[in-house]
């Protein structure tokens, strides 16, 4: 029997409002891939990670999304990411009150439905916090609250170590962090990154994934993903930008690997 | 029968009456109530019974307004009243318990605490219960902490949604001494709470933590006075609460500085969330200053809790209500300083629930 694939997504047009965002998208992900997510800005990238996570924001018009070879089309945020699957917020929140351990811990609870034991937890934070090079005494701040942008942007990549998920979904992950802080993120990401889980980035630039192993890249145009390739497509678009691309709106999905002709 | 009172929580400066926050007038059905059927808490050593009359050396003052005051002094069927003895070492707390039934429907209860110098006094007042509409309660506690003394007054209430529920504070502070209130408020259908801290003595302290929880169509109205007269006295009053449905909250937080009370300092905080747009909440914050060698601050912070924030914490693995429950229950853990651990889980659990 051949396993399902992690992430199956069949003629997917989602709206928000009367505004039409994403039209019949497919897009196929297997457990030990990574792909990456280009496209210009509006195109609907955030809107994709969104549909995939279940944010209430957006309506599903048609279509399917599949996870591990289950139908969580109509499934809530928290079922899916107790399935597994984790979005690295383009704009996280913030949440007044709660503190990040205090947060972390209850997440883990949720996601691998026992709550972890606090004195085991706090070492394991600690450890992955100093790597993240997040300051101690941010285990006992409010949840991104009054973080700097590029705080925020590591204190989810520190929710995505802690929590582990099968697939991670990063939204610009790299935003907004200086040259150091990509290297760190970067670092934490592979660090994340087995045969057994899978990568959606969504990026601008190509420095995130420096160093960590793209299998296809996909750049989201007219409402869909318009042109799929290998790791090379990410260099040509970062050279010459989207203009001198030849898309393709019928392009087969699932074409071998490093195929972009 | 039915009395008209006025000035109930009233600010004890009035400000602009459009902002609403001047004081409340209510029509009460006053009970003749029964004697309350409560056991009298066991004493330990270095604690007695004190007389009513110990008061008489003071002066109090009610934030929640004298008439009501007047009443639950005159028709008090229940009340502790203890007198902590000079320079005793601190003991266990001392609790008190009441509850709400039909056949009991209201509760009036009348506290002294007389704390002499040097000593240390915690007392627990737990309220829960109900009679549906005829639910009906009033608590006054008038504390005196002569010099040094600490005293810690816990007020925790879980009365059912009918019930109406008044509850004023009252207490005088002598030189160095200490006196803490804390308020869990979790139930009820109305709740007038107010509190009267004068810092009468050189060095005294004062500190409040007020928790509240409301939804439905309840009414939560709050008066805070913290009256610096002492020289280097010092106040702190925090609240915090989560407001769900169409209930209403007003807070009322004045620090007054007298003339006199120079080297003095005074801060009050309120931190709200706000889980629907129907909810009404009001903030009144005042520092009043009579003296210019003084420091007051206020700190308010309203997080409204919108979609967008509890999408983002289901998308970590938490159910909707795991969400509510998590960042009200961090206003909660903030409360509690003063809480005996062995009632902790019990408050956790009932907001739990009444979140669910
Ligand atoms: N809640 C919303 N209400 C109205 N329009 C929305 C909403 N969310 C997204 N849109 C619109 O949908 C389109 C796609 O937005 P989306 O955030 O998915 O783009 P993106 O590709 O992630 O862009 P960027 O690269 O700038 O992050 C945009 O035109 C945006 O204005
Ligand atoms: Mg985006």
């Amino acid at each position: 029997m051949t396993k399902a694939p992690l992430l199956q997504i069949k003629n997917l047009t989602v709206a928000v409002g009367e505004k039409l965002i994403l039209r019949d998208l497919e897009l196929t992900i297997n457990a030990g891939e990574t792909h990456v997510l280009m496209g210009q800005n509006g195109t609907g990238k955030s809107t994709l990670a969104s549909a995939i996570m279940g944010s209430p924001a957006f309506d599903i018009i048609s279509g399917e999304i599949l996870f591990e070879g289950e139908n969580i089309t109509e499934e809530s945020p928290d079922k899916r990411a107790r399935r597994g699957i984790f979005l690295s917020f383009q704009n996280p929140e913030e949440v007044p009150g709660v503190t990040l351990e205090n947060f972390l811990r209850t997440a883990k609870g949720a996601v691998t439905g026992e709550k972890p034991r606090l004195m085991q937890f706090k070492k394991d934070l600690r450890v992955e916090m100093e790597r993240l090079g997040v300051a101690e005494t941010y285990a006992a701040r409010e949840l991104n609250v009054g973080f700097s942008g590029g705080e925020k942007k590591k204190a989810e990549i520190l929710q995505l170590l802690t929590l582990n998920p099968k697939l991670a979904i990063l939204d610009e992950a790299d935003s907004g962090l200086d040259v150091d802080a990509v290297k760190t993120v970067s670092e934490g990401v592979s660090r994340f990154r087995n045969e057994g889980n899978a990568l959606l980035i969504i990026t601008h630039n190509t420095r995130l994934v420096e160093g960590i192993a793209v299998d296809r890249v996909h750049v989201l145009e007219n409402k869909k993903l318009a042109l799929s390739g290998g790791a090379e497509l990410m260099r040509r678009i970062t050279d010459s930008g989207f203009a001198g691309l030849q898309t393709n709106p019928d392009a087969p999905r699932g074409a071998p690997k490093g195929d972009t002709q | 029968m039915l009395t008209t009172l006025k000035n109930i929580n009233a600010l004890p400066v009035r400000t602009w009456r459009r902002l609403g926050v001047n004081g409340e007038t209510l029509d009460i059905e006053f009970p003749e109530p029964r004697v309350f059927p409560a056991p009298k808490p066991a004493l330990p050593e270095g604690i007695t019974r004190a007389h009513e009359s110990v008061l008489v050396c003071a002066e109090f003052k009610s934030a929640l307004g004298e008439e009501l005051s007047a009443y639950t002094r005159v028709h008090a069927n229940a009340g502790v009243r203890l007198r902590a003895l000079k320079g005793r070492p601190p003991t266990e707390p001392i609790t008190a318990s009441y509850t709400l039934t039909a056949e009991h429907p209201a509760l009036v209860d009348n506290n002294v605490i007389f704390a002499e110098a040097h000593s240390e006094i915690t007392v627990v007042l737990i309220y829960g219960g109900g009679a549906g509409e005829r639910g009906f309660h009033s608590g006054l506690t008038r504390v005196i902490a002569e010099n040094c003394a600490v005293v810690r007054v816990v007020q925790l209430q879980c009365f059912d949604a009918g019930t109406r529920h008044f509850s004023d504070f009252s207490a005088v502070i002598a030189n160095g001494a200490r006196v803490e209130l804390t308020r869990i408020e979790l139930g009820a259908g109305e709740t007038y709470a107010g509190c009267h801290m004068k810092l009468e003595g050189d060095k005294s302290e004062a500190r409040t933590d007020t928790f509240y929880f409301g939804d439905g169509t309840q009414t939560l109205d709050f008066n805070y006075v913290a009256r610096h007269l002492g020289r280097a006295t010092k106040s702190e009053m925090n609240a915090a609460g989560a407001l769900f449905g169409s209930c209403g909250k007003t807070y009322r937080g004045t620090i007054d500085f007298v003339a006199g009370a120079g080297e003095s300092k005074g801060a009050e905080s309120e931190n709200t969330l706000l889980f629907s747009e129907n909810s009404r909440n009001r903030s009144a914050p005042v520092i009043l200053c009579g003296e210019e060698n003084v420091e007051g601050s206020h700190a308010a912070s309203v997080g409204r809790i919108d979609e967008g924030k509890l999408y983002y914490l289901r998308s970590r693995g938490l159910t909707e209500t795991d969400a509510k429950r998590l960042m009200v229950g961090a206003l909660l853990e903030s409360a509690m300083k003063n809480v005996p651990e062995s009632e902790r889980e019990r408050l956790r659990a009932v907001l739990g629930e009444r979140i669910g």
